[in-house]
C-alpha cells in the first residue's frame, strides 16, 4: 500500500488511524505542512491530492492509497521557489509563517477550481463560462485558510499577483 | 482513536452490502467522520469501508453538492455515538 509524497513512493502505515497530516509530519518528517487546530477549521494543513487541496488532519492515510500528494516541501523545483512562494515573500503574505504552506497549497488548489468554473458563495453568475478571480472571489474562496498574525492583505496581494488576470 | 478496520467495498452493492454490517459506518472525505472519532465517540468505531469514485456516482442522483465529498441527503447517520466499521465511497 503506497501513497506517491511530491514524487516519491512511501508505504501506508498499516494503522488506519493514521492521518495523512501525521504521516507527513511524524511518520516522514515533513514538518512543513503545519497543525493548527487539527478538527478541519484553520486550513494549516492544506495539501494537493493530485492537485485538489484538501486539509490532511482530517484524511486517513489509508484514503489516498495510489494518490499523489504534494506537499509545501514539493513546490520549489531545482532550489527555485514556486512563483507563488516568492510572491508571498515579495508581498509579506506571512509574519510568523505559520499559516503560509496551507495558504499556498490552498491558492494552488483554488486557483484549479476558478478554472475548472466551480462557483463559490460570491459568484454571481452561476451559468458562466469563465469566473474572474476578483478581489471578493479571492477572498471567499480562501477564507478556509485562517492567519493568526492578520497578513490576509499581503496574502491576498500575492495571490493575485501571480494569478488574479489584470483589471481592464 | 479506538483501532478500527478499513475497507474499500468493489462496488454500490458490495458497499451496501458491507455498510449493513453491525457497526459498519461509511466514509466519504472524512470531515465530519474523522473528527467525531478522535473525539465524540472514539470508543465506537471499529471498521472502514471505502469504494473509491462511488460519491460521484451518488452524486448524479442528487441535483447538488454542498461542496464536500458527500450530498446532503445522505449525510443522515442514524447515530453519532455507535458506529464500529467505516464504509469509505469517497
Ligand atoms: C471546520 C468545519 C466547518 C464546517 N462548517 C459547516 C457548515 O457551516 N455547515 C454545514 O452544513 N456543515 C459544516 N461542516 C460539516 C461539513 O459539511 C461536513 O464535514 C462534510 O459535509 C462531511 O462530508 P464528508 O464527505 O467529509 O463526510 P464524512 O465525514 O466522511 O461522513 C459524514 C457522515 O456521513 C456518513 N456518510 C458518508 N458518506 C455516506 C453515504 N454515501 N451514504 C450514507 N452515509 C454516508 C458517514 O458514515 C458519517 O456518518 C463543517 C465541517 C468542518 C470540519
Ligand atoms: S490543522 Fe487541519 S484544518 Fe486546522
Ligand atoms: S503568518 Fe502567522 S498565522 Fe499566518
Amino acid at each position: 500500500m503506497t501513497i506517491t509524497i511530491n514524487g516519491q513512493d512511501v508505504r501506508i502505515p498499516p494503522d488506519p488511524r493514521v492521518s495523512l497530516l501525521d504521516l507527513l509530519r511524524e511518520h516522514l518528517h515533513l514538518t512543513g505542512t503545519k497543525k493548527g487546530c487539527n478538527q478541519g477549521a484553520c486550513g494549516a494543513c492544506t495539501v494537493l491530492v493530485d492537485g485538489a487541496r484538501i486539509i490532511s488532519c482530517l484524511a486517513l492515510s489509508v484514503q489516498y492509497e495510489g494518490r499523489s500528494i504534494t506537499t509545501i516541501e514539493g513546490l520549489a523545483s531545482d532550489g527555485a521557489l514556486h512563483p507563488l512562494q516568492q510572491a508571498f515573500i515579495e508581498h509579506d503574505g506571512f509574519q510568523c509563517g505559520y499559516c503560509t504552506p496551507g495558504q499556498i497549497c490552498s491558492a494552488l488548489g483554488m486557483v484549479e477550481e476558478v478554472k475548472r468554473g466551480v462557483p463559490s458563495y460570491v459568484t454571481g453568475d452561476l451559468s458562466a463560462e469563465a469566473i474572474a478571480l476578483t478581489d471578493d472571489e479571492l477572498r471567499e474562496r480562501m477564507s478556509g485558510n485562517l492567519c493568526r498574525c492578520g497578513a490576509h492583505n499581503g496574502i491576498v496581494d500575492a495571490i493575485a499577483e501571480v494569478f488574479a488576470e489584470p483589471a481592464q | 482513536m479506538t483501532p478500527f478496520s478499513y475497507t474499500r467495498a468493489a462496488d454500490a452493492a458490495d458497499a451496501i452490502v458491507r455498510g449493513s454490517a453491525t457497526g459498519a459506518k461509511y466514509l466519504g472525505g472524512g470531515t465530519n467522520l474523522v473528527d467525531l472519532m478522535r473525539g465524540v465517540s472514539p470508543a465506537t468505531v471499529s471498521r472502514i469501508l471505502e469504494r473509491a469514485g462511488l460519491s460521484r456516482d451518488l452524486a448524479a442522483i442528487d441535483e447538488f453538492q454542498i461542496g464536500a465529498r458527500q450530498l446532503p441527503s445522505t449525510l443522515q447517520p442514524k447515530s453519532i455515538s455507535a458506529p464500529e466499521s467505516l464504509l469509505d465511497l469517497g
